[in-house]
């Protein structure tokens, strides 16, 4: 079979196309064994001992408070290993049934804490409810950062806030927004000027 | 009412955590390193990284900071030099190191009242030929923590300074999805 290289000549489409195919072929060989030894790298790898959390029974986090307030979530951490363990408590965004979503705030930011083994330690974990957050009870999880089945589930119950400081707000916000009866008065006397 | 408890426990069927299984999972890693390239090794670190910080960002704080520095010039430059040089192909190909997990073993270990027992099980590693540095200091274990510690300072200080121009001020919320009017257009009708 004769194989052409010349430029012009009409089956070089082919061969080149043989080619390419060819060399595509084993790239992609390449790369698919580089993957799998590295599968089998990681099959390898020395093992990190890890931890796994198991919520008590009534295993869900509840607070209640009013927009503008600091609520806290308790938990109480215990250590059933043979060493200590390093908690670092994190809360996912919180979600109303009507879909406002809130990123919750833990303020100040609890840290972590090192857990001796057999020791119980409590974490107040305060959680600022931000002023104008729609009431409602906000669902979402605090995880154990790093732990596995780590998540726990929250509740936050935001409620109204209480009539006097809802009016007070509210006067607030109109007044703001709307002119004063000075304001009224002023705007009558410029419109009747202009009249005369 | 009584505060929800949560109990830390070993994995099921695995040796769990005591200090010989720590001590023997650091001189397993330090073996590793023998057997495998520095790329490979520096590759999982930050391929273990990447999936911490893909885990962080299901958090609320996570969450603000992720959307902060991807809309940031710092987030838009990165990828570029993360596309540019194939950081993430190579990263992506490599197996994660579980490094959370080993910063805490390793942290349960400097305050175990047994690690000399759990060391004297283990055979010694060969002696090097050379016992100092190229500029003949000894590299001391706290000269490694301090360091570490000025250096994850300054990482956690530089993305801070990163993401601050972007930032959402901590504790927002957003409105849920309005109801939609007249549902029945006339492509309904």
């Amino acid at each position: 079979m004769r194989v052409p290289n010349d430029p012009g000549d009409v089956n070089r489409g082919a061969f080149g196309e043989l080619l390419r195919l060819q060399t595509e072929f084993h790239a992609r060989l390449a790369e698919e064994t580089i993957r799998y030894l590295r599968r089998l790298q990681g099959a390898g790898m020395p093992a990190a001992p890890g931890t796994v959390v198991h919520p008590n029974e009534a295993g869900e986090l509840h607070a209640s408070g009013r927009p503008g307030e600091v609520v806290t979530l308790d938990l109480e951490v215990e250590n059933r290993q043979r060493v200590h363990s390093m908690v670092t408590p994190l809360i996912e965004p919180l979600v109303e049934a009507s879909g406002v979503t809130w990123f919750p705030e833990l303020e100040p930011a609890p840290g972590s804490q090192l857990v001796p083994p057999g020791e119980v330690r409590q974490l107040v974990l305060p959680v600022r409810v931000p002023a104008g957050l729609p009431p409602g009870t906000y669902r979402g999880a605090l995880v154990l950062q790093g732990f596995r089945d780590g998540a726990l589930p929250v509740a936050v119950e935001v409620k109204r806030l209480a009539a006097s400081k809802r009016s007070s707000a509210t006067k607030r916000a109109t007044a703001a927004k709307r002119p004063t009866a000075a304001k009224h008065a002023t705007a009558a006397k410029l419109r009747s000027r202009r009249r005369t | 009412m009584s505060p929800t408890r949560v109990t830390l426990v070993d994995e099921p069927e695995s040796a769990g955590r005591d200090t010989s299984n720590l001590v023997g999972s650091l001189a397993a890693r330090l073996a590793a390193l023998h057997l495998i390239s520095g790329a490979d090794a520096v590759g999982s670190l930050l391929a273990g990284y990447c999936a911490l910080g893909r885990e962080v960002s299901g958090t609320g704080d996570g969450l603000r900071l992720r959307r902060a520095l991807e809309v940031s010039r710092c987030g838009t430059t990165g990828d570029l030099i993360w596309l540019r040089m194939r950081i993430g192909d190579w990263v992506s190909s490599l197996p994660a190191s579980p490094v959370l997990d080993q910063l805490r073993n390793d942290v349960s270990l400097l305050v175990a009242d047994d690690v000399s027992e759990a060391l004297d099980s283990l055979p010694y590693p060969p002696e090097l030929a050379q016992d100092a540095g190229p500029d003949g200091e000894r590299a001391a274990f706290v000269d490694f923590l301090v360091g570490f510690y000025a250096f994850s300072l300054e990482v956690v200080r530089a993305v801070d300074e990163l993401a601050a121009p972007t930032l959402e001020p901590p504790g927002a919320f957003e409105p849920g999805e309005e109801p939609v009017e007249n549902a029945a257009g006339t492509l309904l009708r």
